[in-house]
């Protein structure tokens, strides 16, 4: 393990009243600075779950199983204070509606004031200028207005810009994009893709982001993991992902998305069949039902983790012998 | 061919409050208008993709063509009828069907899957012997298994919801089918079966489609005809592999540039448009579009234009709009992807 | 289109009995249901419980102390108070309700013709509900009892017309959030009647939480019932109530306290039973409190 944020055999369950639901099985992930890391799949497949638990904020009936160190630091050992010290100064989080994350009757610049409490050496009229130079950044033209407006005041996309600014007052290490675009229209994610682009010149630390589309993926990641039903089926850089996919379930991903094709399909590639059930998922690959490139071994064995070149790794039994 | 349907100048306004409000309040506000004469027409079994943003009022003009918002101004026909009394309305609602964004809300919470799918047969009065057979045979149509007719709706995953919605639109055989966002909230992988399925049922059926949508990499595989809303006016409309080769309108072109493309090789470079979408309550003069359009001169801010044929089949919205062929879109396939 | 089939295998068993399980999951609950269940019986089997006539007087055996041919004691006129007691359990539970049944379905129907009707209709609805809000609950009590006379048909009335516009309330509220969900304009779209939207598909979305609130209200009447019995404007005697048995205790404390107590304690018992069981509903129905419970 050499990154500065790493899974190691990561699994966690639910503790439900109809058994354990294994959300997440033996993830292995790791992430440098500087770089974008990009995490895909259809509903169901862990990437809510994997950045929950890197963020630090799994439920309470959720069981960890394996590592996830952060600069050489086992986060799960660290009390309930340092966890929390970390989670303000080290990760920050953007969600999918920002709406959500602030509070409705505060303004804007007194959250974002309170934002950051934890920097005690600094005034309140110093923390507005940084508050103020950041919306600068994120492409917020009068921010002095902006910080005097109410959440409900502000469009989708600003309200995003906002959400980003936020999360880079704490100057985090770690900034975690959880379906950043999803709930915007075309052209305002063509402007937060955009930007978050931009961004990452200046940015020295890590940038995960989740999406189950394939274009914002592609768009922004240097490095993309793909999940299937709570593991990671593959992963690469991101031209090797989109160009030279080794697991079929990647391979049938990209050919599902209909934005590849500008030719009229009369029908759309589709993948057959469902997911399994994560509370008895099965013992061979948690793909083989619905693959049609299974052989025997498939539903029986455990693909083991395939290292295609530095980079490139895919959990399959199909390419084992590249 | 007569037009199924035929929509002139329809226009939907919200006035600020009603009557006795209006009345008293000193300060009224100003009614505006959501669509904004939309003139539109569609074959039968043509399939229309209705593209726009959220705001752009093209769930409202679905819902206006049957009736459950009131027009202010301008004329529907349907099957060459004008369509002006509530019952003229009831009448075209046995003949269409709408599929709502939200597949399990929109299917009643209490009852089950077999009594959802034979109640439009029961409100129209037609016999059917058996209930739970026709029920079993429209849950065949779609592809889902027999025993569903006891669920209830939120036992259903999001792509069966959808199904379940396709085979109680289709209950009655309608010459048209309204679906709004059918694929919303749906994993590409299981977006495609529902619009295969819809194709099918399309071909076999022979209905019409308006499909309202904001998914342009999806509707380019499934409309036959394009129409694109802005603010609630149509901006441009044409045959969907025209519009997407050589877009006229500069907010058509610049959708097509801002969908994000799954190839790393072939990123974008500066986001086609800059700005918010402005609100229909403060609707910009002349143009609409004219706020962010790379291409705006003094005469857009000023005179609004007017919706003209450029060429056969292709309306448009623009004074100056892009020479066919000219704008290179990003998204033009360069070589074939595999 | 085998995919869909497959999902299905997924689906866990539906439990039986679901709403009883969950009740005698909780141990206030468990308890509230064995309660309610009891003062159920008592009021039903009210004749073949009794050891006496709750009527019978004999004035020379009055305020007798607790003894076992009288567990309870008696009565300043001599009657069995065991027997009153439970005769009264009868007395409270029918007027609680009938009282509440009837404000209930009246509530019930106004609310939906309020919530899905036209909006002048509302408007005149809602005002009506608020009026009667408004009254003094003991005033208008009084008012009733002066014209129809004191007795159990005009406590049913008093209680009903007073406790239904809060009923209405809520069901015009549901209503009206439901009126314009997607459920019910697709209905719209197929032309059902205004009556099936109502009764198929209204209905049933918005009677949950008023059968929580009905059941809270039970206890809140029986209450009420011995709070206007003991005032003597409840039933007329010799009808057995909770409420006048703790009046001619209270008259006759010094002597007989054992009255007080056995007439206060099934009304203690009683409104705790129904208090706990509206509870346990209503942790069980109301949607947002459902994370607590397994999915």
């Amino acid at each position: 393990m050499t990154g500065a944020l790493a899974a190691h055999d990561l699994s966690v369950r639910y503790e439900t009243q109809h058994g354990a639901v294994h959300a997440l099985r033996h993830v292995d992930i790791e992430a440098h600075p500087g770089e974008v890391i990009g995490i895909v799949g259809e509903s169901g497949c862990g990437k809510s779950t994997l950045v929950t638990a890197m963020a630090n904020l799994l439920p309470p009936n959720a069981r960890i199983d394996g590592c996830i160190s952060w600069n050489g630091v086992d986060l799960a050992k660290l009390d309930a204070h340092r966890q929390r010290l970390l989670r303000g100064d080290e990760i920050a989080l953007v969600s999918q509606d920002p709406m959500t994350a602030f509070n409705p009757v505060l303004t804007i610049g007194d959250q974002l004031v309170d934002f950051q409490h934890h920097r005690r050496d600094l005034g309140r009229a110093q923390k507005r200028a940084r508050i103020a130079a950041m919306l600068g950044r994120v492409g917020i033209s009068d921010a002095e207005r902006r910080m005097r407006s109410y959440p409900h005041e502000l469009s989708g996309g600003m309200r995003q810009r906002v959400a980003i600014a936020a999360a880079l007052l704490t100057d985090p290490g770690l900034l975690i994009a959880d379906e950043p675009t999803t709930a915007l229209d075309v052209t305002m994610e063509a402007q937060i893709i955009h930007l978050l682009r931009e961004l990452r010149r200046e940015y020295n630390g890590i940038i995960i982001v989740v999406s189950h589309h394939l274009g914002v993926i592609a768009e922004l990641c240097d490095r993309v993991y793909v999940m299937y039903a709570g593991e990671v089926v593959e992963g690469g850089e991101v031209d090797a992902i989109f160009h030279d996919a080794r697991h079929p379930y990647t391979q049938a991903l990209l050919a599902c998305d209909p934005a590849r094709f500008h030719e009229r399909l009369d029908r759309l590639p589709t993948i057959p069949g469902s997911l399994p059930n994560l509370t008895q998922p099965p013992s061979g690959c948690v793909y083989a039902p619905r693959c049609d490139r299974a052989f025997a071994p498939c539903n029986t064995i455990a693909p083991p983790l395939v290292k295609l070149s530095a980079s490139h790794i895919a959990r399959c039994h199909a390419v084992t012998t590249p | 061919m007569s037009p199924l349907l035929a929509i002139e100048d329809l226009s939907v306004s919200f006035t600020g409050g009603g009557v006795l409000n209006r009345l008293i309040n000193p300060f009224p506000l100003p009614a505006f208008n959501v669509i904004d004469s939309v003139t539109l027409s569609m074959l039968p079994r043509e399939t229309l993709g209705l593209v726009g943003e959220s705001g752009s009022g093209k769930t409202t003009l679905a819902r206006t063509i049957l009736g459950l918002v009131r027009a202010a101004a301008g004329r529907i026909a349907f099957e060459g009828r004008d369509i002006r009394t509530q019952a003229d309305f009831r009448a075209m609602r046995r003949r269409s069907a709408m599929m709502f964004q939200d597949p399990v809300a929109s299917l009643s919470p209490r009852l089950r899957i077999g009594m959802l799918l034979t109640e439009p047969q029961v409100i129209q009065g037609v016999l059917i012997p058996d209930r739970r057979a026709a029920a079993r045979a429209l849950l065949a149509l779609v592809g889902l298994p027999a025993s569903f007719v006891d669920r209830f709706p939120h036992e259903l995953s999001g792509g069966q919801a959808r199904r379940v919605g396709v085979a109680r639109a289709l209950a009655m055989k309608p010459h048209l089918l309204l679906a709004d966002e059918p694929t919303a909230g749906l994993d590409v992988s299981v977006q495609g079966d529902v619009l295969n399925l819809i194709g099918e049922l399309k071909r076999e059926l022979g209905f019409a489609a308006m499909i309202v949508t904001h998914n342009l990499a999806m509707i380019r595989h499934v409309s036959d005809r394009l129409a694109i809303m802005y603010l609630g006016r149509l901006v441009e409309t044409g045959p969907t592999q025209d519009v997407f080769s050589s877009p006229m309108h500069p907010y058509t072109a610049t959708l097509i540039q801002s969908e994000p493309i799954p190839d790393p090789r072939r990123r974008s470079q500066n986001p086609a448009v800059s700005g918010e979408i402005p609100s229909v309550f403060r609707r910009p003069s002349g143009c609409e579009f004219h706020t962010r359009c790379p291409i705006a001169q003094e005469r857009c801010r000023a005179e609004p234009p007017a919706y003209r044929q450029i060429s056969a089949g292709r309306m448009v919205r623009c004074h100056f709009p892009l020479e066919t062929g000219g704008q290179e879109p990003r998204n033009q396939p360069k070589g074939k992807l595999p | 289109m085998s995919s869909v089939a497959d999902a299905s295998l997924s689906m866990p068993d539906r439990q039986r009995f679901p709403l009883l399980r969950a009740l005698l999951a909780d141990p206030f609950t468990c308890v509230a249901l064995f309660l309610v269940i009891g003062f159920l019986i008592t009021a039903v089997f009210a004749p073949w419980l009794a050891p006496y006539s709750p009527v019978k007087i004999d004035v020379l055996h009055k305020l007798q102390p607790p003894s076992l041919g009288h567990w309870f004691g008696t009565d300043h006129l001599g009657r069995d108070l065991l027997s009153r007691v439970i005769y009264g359990a009868r007395t409270a539970l029918t007027i609680a309700m009938v009282s509440v049944a009837i404000a209930g379905t009246i509530g019930l129907l106004l609310g939906l013709i309020a919530g899905y009707g036209p909006r002048w209709l509302d408007a005149i609805l809602v005002l009506t509900f608020d009026s009667l809000n408004s009254l003094p609950m003991i005033m208008f009590a009084l008012a009733i009892i002066t014209v129809l006379g004191a007795g159990t048909g005009t406590l049913i009335i008093v209680i009903a017309a007073t406790s239904f516009p809060s009923y209405a309330r809520l069901i015009r509220a549901q209503t009206l959030a439901l009126k314009n969900s997607d459920y019910i304009l697709a209905e719209r779209l197929l032309d059902a009647s205004a009556a099936r939207i109502i009764f198929i598909h209204l209905l049933p979305n918005v009677v949950g939480p008023l059968i929580i609130l009905l059941s809270m209200d039970i206890p809140v009447v029986i209450m009420v019932e011995a709070g206007l019995s003991f005032l003597g404007l409840g039933v007329r005697p010799p009808t057995p109530s909770w409420g006048s048995i703790l009046y001619d205790g209270y008259t006759s404390i010094r002597s007989a306290p054992f009255m007080v107590i056995f007439g206060g304690l099934p009304l203690v018992l009683a409104t705790l039973g129904f208090t706990f069981l509206g509870e346990g509903l209503r942790d069980y129905l109301d949607p947002r409190l459902q994370l607590r419970r397994p999915a």
